[in-house]
């Protein structure tokens, strides 16, 4: 048997080497790299339009600039069946543990929730969970050996993966999202166990992320007590729907606020969503309307967002009053996302486009009108 | 034959794709026969039975032919942003290395398929893996895996009966389908927008137009195919405010009859009848309706209820 073999063999049955697992760890980012990683990975292509988008991290003020660094820390523990995870995200940490299909987590910002079993609702368990899942990228990436070495004091293999063409496997970048995107990766592999206690996606010769355990353990017997979630506020766990999908003809009789639309879009193409409300309020209920075109060189694609509450103030955004209108620019994303708001008989009502004019929008939001109730007629 | 360690046929599967220059393969998936060559993605042919005949598709680097099962070829002219798709469940014989992510594989076995030394093995899917899963299925299934190539020879629903590997394909394999005179559609040529006036002018049928549509209806567009003379025309409505709905009506020689099929049902009213199909889920619904009127075939599709689609379909005349 050759190295690989015994790498292949070890990575692919790494979930039989284990019953239960214990372990914490940090994922540290050079956001601009990984994002330029991302990029050489996703190459635009010249028929497809590509958006991209920094999400705002809280910790930062509005207007300020993201440090070029960034690391998060996490916690991992599995048992057959069961996950609990505790780890960062947007400056804080989200607590979650699953047991078969129902999740529950807690964060300070959105509180407790929960899946109530729903097997159309997922939940993330943070950065370390790629760690544990080495056989994902087997079909996407060509293993080299390096040698053995040892970390956290385990026997292991050092091992260099360089992502097969895309021509060869489709599922390619996508297998390899959980470790980041790079031209390569060195990669630490537990010689019993199978699972990566190291993982440095580089780009250039560069890291730009790396995934490391810090401390890992098997085989435990785990208390009870640790697939159990109390938050800390003792609140009832609130049961968290999923956006649902409908026809136009459908929301008058699906929201207890009249719904808008535009007299004639320049788009032919309609998609409907419907929000429930979540965080007990905090997050209202609402429906989005996305109208696009069927032919991609047709300007007008056009979004509402609709609430009986008012819209969050969304502090990156620059507000100006034109035309009796709230208008504003989302400079995160480029192109820039033009955005209208206005009050229509009780609603709350936002207009977003990419590629309409303000003026456009203007006329678009001037045509509002309610969107019918009932059935049509011949 | 020698039981063969795990490792070992992992290693086989995962260097699958450096261990043959060309495949040449016949088998069986989901119920149709097939046949492959294959000499590198770039060139690719499959032959597959359809009912009334067989599906070709050729890619050889940018260009692509497809001859359908009525024998009417297309091309893309070369033009590599219209790209032509293969059956997966054709090409998953030679995407064996998504088994090493997405299931977990236990040595059942030896076997001989198709005169090839083959391991056998139980694969039992990973319950995270929602991608580079190519046999749709959440249970336990069988594989069996060329010892010396990697490749899949046996799986669900698929069966290799004959492979061949390094062989040198003439250049007919991977050449244009026409034979000479025979007429290709170049799907990169484009549908015309003309005016409703425009279109009855230039195509050689009776434009059906309906007399009677929901309230609010505007029509939007009007193609013509780029044939000459065009072999359809389309017609696209949407009914404002807000496009509640939509309705596209083709017709013309190019449109064919509904398939006789459990899908579609057959609706009569007075001496008109229409054939239906409807699908319907959370957020979308769709309707065709298809009717022959005086020998002009018409396709209607729309998100609209079935009842309004099939008023609409029956009310449809000529010199409106």
């Amino acid at each position: 048997m050759s190295e690989v073999g015994e790498i292949l063999e070890l990575m692919h049955t790494s979930d039989l080497r284990w019953r239960t697992l214990r372990a914490e760890g940090r994922e540290w980012r050079d956001e601009a790299g990984h994002l330029d990683a991302f990029l050489r990975r996703h190459p635009q292509r010249s028929s497809t339009k590509v958006l991209s988008f920094s999400a705002r991290d809280p910790g930062v003020p509005a207007g300020g600039r993201r440090s070029e660094t960034s690391e998060e820390t996490w916690k991992l523990w599995l048992a057959p069946g069961k996950v609990r995870s505790e780890f960062e995200a947007g400056g804080e940490t989200v607590a979650v543990v699953i047991r078969g299909d129902t999740w529950w987590s807690w964060s300070p910002s959105w509180g407790a929730q929960t899946n109530g079993g729903r097997k159309n609702s997922t939940h993330g368990t943070g950065s370390g969970e790629a760690l544990i899942a080495p056989a994902r990228i087997l079909s996407c990436a060509n293993l080299f050996v390096r040698g053995r070495t040892t970390a956290l004091g385990r026997a292991a293999f050092a091992v260099r993966a360089v992502p097969v063409a895309s021509d060869e496997d489709d599922e390619g970048p996508l297998a390899l999202h959980g470790i980041g995107s790079g031209d390569d990766y060195e990669l630490i592999v537990d010689a019993e166990r199978g699972i990566l206690l190291r993982s440095e996606a580089r780009l250039r010769d560069r890291p730009v992320r790396v995934l490391e355990m810090r401390d890992v353990s098997f085989d435990e017997d785990l208390p009870e007590a640790t697939f159990e979630l109390a938050p800390p506020t003792r609140a009832a766990f609130e049961t968290m729907m999923s956006d649902r999908s409908l026809l136009l003809e459908e929301l008058p009789g699906a929201v207890p606020f009249t719904v808008f639309v535009p007299q004639r879009p320049s788009a032919d193409q309609v998609e409907v969503w419907m929000t429930p409300e979540r965080s007990r309020g905090r997050v209202p209920q609402s429906v989005q309307i996305a109208y696009t075109s069927s032919d991609a060189s047709r300007r007008g694609s056009l979004s509402l967002l609709e609430s009986a509450q008012p819209m969050p103030p969304l502090d990156w955004v620059s507000w100006r009053e034109k035309d009796e209108v709230m208008v504003g620019e989302d400079r995160r994303m480029d192109p820039a996302l033009r955005m209208l708001r206005l009050q229509r008989e009780g609603t709350h009502v936002e207009l977003t486009s990419h590629d309409l004019s303000f003026d456009e929008m203007i006329d678009l939001a001037r045509s509002l009108v309610p969107l019918p109730h009932g059935t049509l007629s011949l | 034959m020698t039981r063969q360690r795990l490792a070992d046929v992992l290693e086989t599967i995962y260097e699958s794709r450096r261990r043959f220059r060309t495949v040449r393969a016949s088998g069986r998936s989901h119920g149709r026969d097939w046949r492959l060559w294959w000499a590198g993605p770039r060139h690719v042919r499959t032959e597959e039975a359809h009912r009334g005949g067989s599906l070709v598709t050729v890619r050889a680097d940018a260009g692509w032919w497809m001859r359908l099962p009525n024998g009417k070829v297309e091309t893309n002219n070369g033009d590599e942003s219209v790209q032509v798709g293969f059956n997966s469940s054709i090409l998953q014989i030679l995407q064996s290395r998504a088994l090493l992510s997405s299931a977990i594989l236990q040595i059942l076995g030896d076997d001989v398929i198709a005169g090839r030394p083959a391991a056998t093995l139980r694969a039992r899917p990973r319950q995270e893996s929602e991608h580079a899963r190519w046999w749709s299925s959440t249970e336990p299934f069988d594989v069996a895996i060329d010892l010396q190539r990697g490749i899949v020879l046996r799986g669900p629903q698929l069966d290799v009966t004959e492979v061949a590997f390094d062989e040198d394909f003439g250049d007919g394999v991977f050449g244009p389908l026409a034979r000479r005179g025979e007429p290709v559609r170049d799907v990169t040529v484009r549908p015309r927008e003309v005016s409703l006036e425009e279109a009855r002018a230039t195509v050689p049928f009776p434009i059906l137009l309906p007399t009677v549509l929901p309230e609010g209806a505007r029509l939007t567009r009007c193609l013509i195919s780029p044939e000459i003379p065009p072999v359809w025309v389309g017609l696209s409505w949407v009914i404002v405010p807000g496009i509640r709905y939509f309705l596209h009506l083709r017709q013309g020689p190019d449109v064919e009859s509904a398939p006789a099929s459990p899908d579609w049902r057959e609706v009569s009213q007075g001496e008109v009848t229409v054939r239906v199909r409807e699908a319907r889920g959370a957020g979308f619904r769709s309707v065709s309706a298809a009717i022959d009127r005086n020998g002009t075939l018409a396709q209607i599709d729309s998100d609209l209820p079935a009842e309004t689609v099939i008023e609409v379909a029956v009310s449809l005349g000529a010199g409106e």
